[in-house]
């Protein structure tokens, strides 16, 4: 069987994170958590993951202080924004692509779209 | 207002006392603290009736004509004949002094049963009101028994006294006393306007405040019970509660959203946009749901339509809410259906129209259209937003909103109403609905600044 992704996600609310877990480890999917940006940061400084979700707002750093610091570290990582409030106007999202995001997506986010954004970001890695 | 009134009395004293009547009222205003600007309708009266008549009265006896202000008596015997008659009473009803008074012949004063219940019933005081034609005048008659010694009735005396005058003066002041009233009654609604505006506001500010922590909570709900319900067999005795679970995660979700709606509507900024271009992005978001439904969308779009400073960002939230109420009435009238948007320029304003061949808005509901939080569907299903949200919105554009629904049993259920008056407000006139099938059109107008 092929090794299956690794999953950072970056969230200050244990539900989001313990649901990340419960919904992809089984899928055979390795889940690693940080609590805030900072965490997420060290970690991206020391292992590779294959796709990093951030969340916006976090204490110590926020999810896009945290996106600039682990695009400068590697340029190419995958990212997606988490966010908790809604962006009608899409003006969160165009700056957050421009910093380099893959994609945003907002909560409370239904699992179908979750499992559609990682199999595209990691299908389209294998290709 | 104040000044028309004190224009009035003034006009009507004068017939009178022509080079007395404005000091009259002047001199009654000031005692009161009043200027023309301020007195109300009440005030006059009072004015009138505690400075200005008794003045006038006055005023009248010293220059020696009683007659005119009209008062005087006629006296009767027991048989009811008259003995004396004051020439000011033959002025008043139009006879010349010389000229005989016979009630007989003429009862112009409609003296005859008061007259007789005074000789022959005992009543001992009778009083009326009575207004001649020819001449104009109205008269207040009082009228009692003539006694002697033995206390037996001899006679009758009548007073009369000319309430023309008088009569006129009310009639004006309850013609001030209707426009002010009518004035209060805008100046309400107005407020009631804004108020509802306020309500929206605060709605708004209060989801955007709390969203982003009830997000969450609802994020980490949905998503576990999704994954759980996906894991679970159709058979699994947990697969209700969790499929309940799910579904009420999803309803708070809804919710939150359409509250979020408000707490934008309050920020965003207005530009020149083309509003055909503005309500096609909107129902390519519509479309895909109601093909799914088997309803059609016809786009009726007048192709000269001048740019419109407006948010084209709200102008879409009105076009889906619209559209969604349509599809939801579509489905519930049970037959395929259709959804029309029309867009035409007027002189000075553009409208824009959804109708519907759904299943009409009963009038109990029509009250309530437009109020935050009233929703006749389904639990779960509506909010009760929509409506309230694109009323807020095209008050932000200083527009207009009129619904015109006609229900399918009978066309004496169809009505007409506008958001000029407000939602729930009794006094929303309703006219007739156009065309014979059943369905709900919403106008929008949109002014050309
Ligand atoms: N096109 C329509 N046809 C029939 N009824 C309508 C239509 N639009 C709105 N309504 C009525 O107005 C109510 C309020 O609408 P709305 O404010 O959009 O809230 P919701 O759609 O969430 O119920 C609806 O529940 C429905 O009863
Ligand atoms: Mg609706």
């Amino acid at each position: 069987m092929e090794k299956k992704a690794r999953i950072l996600m970056v969230d200050d609310e244990q539900g989001i994170r313990d649901l990340f877990k419960f919904l992809l480890e089984p899928l055979g999917y390795q889940v690693f958590t940080a609590i805030d940006g900072l965490e997420g940061v060290e970690m991206v400084k020391k292992e590779s993951f294959d796709i990093v979700f951030l969340d916006v707002h976090m204490p110590r750093m926020r999810g896009p202080e945290a996106l600039k610091v682990i695009k400068q570290l590697r340029p190419n990582q995958p990212v997606v924004i988490f966010s908790s409030s809604s962006d009608p106007k899409h003006i969160f999202e165009e700056e957050a692509k421009k910093l380099g995001a893959y994609t945003c997506i907002y909560k409370p986010v239904e699992i179908d779209e979750i499992l559609k954004i990682i199999e595209e970001i990691t299908g389209r890695e294998s290709e | 207002m104040g000044k028309d009134l004190y224009n009035s009395v003034i006009s009507k004293i004068a017939v009178i006392a022509p080079m007395f009547a404005k000091a009259l009222v002047d001199m009654g205003l000031e005692k009161y603290g009043l200027t023309p600007y301020t007195v109300t309708p009440s005030q006059m009266k009072r004015i009138i009736d505690e400075e200005v008549f008794p003045k006038l009265k006055n005023f009248i006896k010293e220059a020696g004509a009683l007659e005119t202000i009209g008062g005087g008596k006629i006296v009767f015997n027991n048989k009811g004949e008259v003995v004396s008659i004051d020439n000011a009473v033959k002025k008043l009803i139009g006879l010349q002094p010389e000229m005989v008074f016979n009630i007989t012949s003429n009862d112009k004063l409609q003296i005859k049963a008061p007259l007789n219940s005074v000789l022959n019933e005992n009543k001992e005081v009778v009083i009326y009101e009575v207004s001649i034609k020819e001449p104009n005048v109205i008269l207040n008659i009082a009228g009692g028994p003539v006694k002697d010694g033995d206390n037996k009735i001899t006679g009758a005396m009548f007073f009369l006294q000319d309430m023309t005058l008088r009569k006129s003066l009310e009639t004006e002041i309850d013609n001030v006393y209707e426009k002010l009233e009518r004035t209060n009654n805008e100046l309400k609604t107005a407020q009631n306007v804004a108020m509802q505006s306020e309500k929206m506001a605060a709605i708004g500010q209060l989801a955007g405040g709390v969203a982003h922590e009830i997000n969450n909570p609802i994020a980490v709900i949905l998503g576990f019970s999704q994954v759980l319900t996906k894991r679970l067999l159709e058979s699994d005795a947990n697969c209700m509660p969790l499929r309940s679970i799910e579904r009420e995660a999803l309803r708070c979700k809804k919710l939150v959203n359409d509250l979020l709606t408000f707490s934008r509507t309050s920020k965003s900024s207005m530009e020149p946009i083309d509003l055909n271009v503005a309500i096609d992005g909107a129902l390519s978001l519509v479309e895909t749901k109601a093909k799914m439904r088997n309803i059609g969308l016809i786009r009726n779009f007048d192709d000269k339509l001048p740019n419109i400073t407006a948010n084209s960002n709200q102008i879409q939230q009105v076009i889906i809410n619209l559209c969604n109420n349509a599809i939801d009435a579509i489905l519930e009238s049970a037959s395929d259906g259709q959804i029309t948007i029309t867009t035409k320029c007027h002189d000075g304003f553009i409208e824009i129209s959804v109708s519907d061949t759904g299943s009409g808005i009963p009038e109990e509901v029509r009250k309530h259209l437009f109020e935050p939080f009233f929703t006749t569907k389904e639990v779960g299903k509506g909010t009760g937003l929509g409506l309230s949200l694109v009323y807020e919105i095209v008050q932000k554009h200083k527009g207009t909103i009129e619904v015109e629904s006609k229900l399918p049993v009978g066309p004496d259920l169809s009505f007409k109403g506008s958001s000029g008056s407000l939602p729930g407000d009794p006094d929303l006139s309703f006219k007739g609905g156009s065309g014979s099938l059943p369905g709900t059109k919403f106008v929008v107008k949109l002014p050309l600044e």
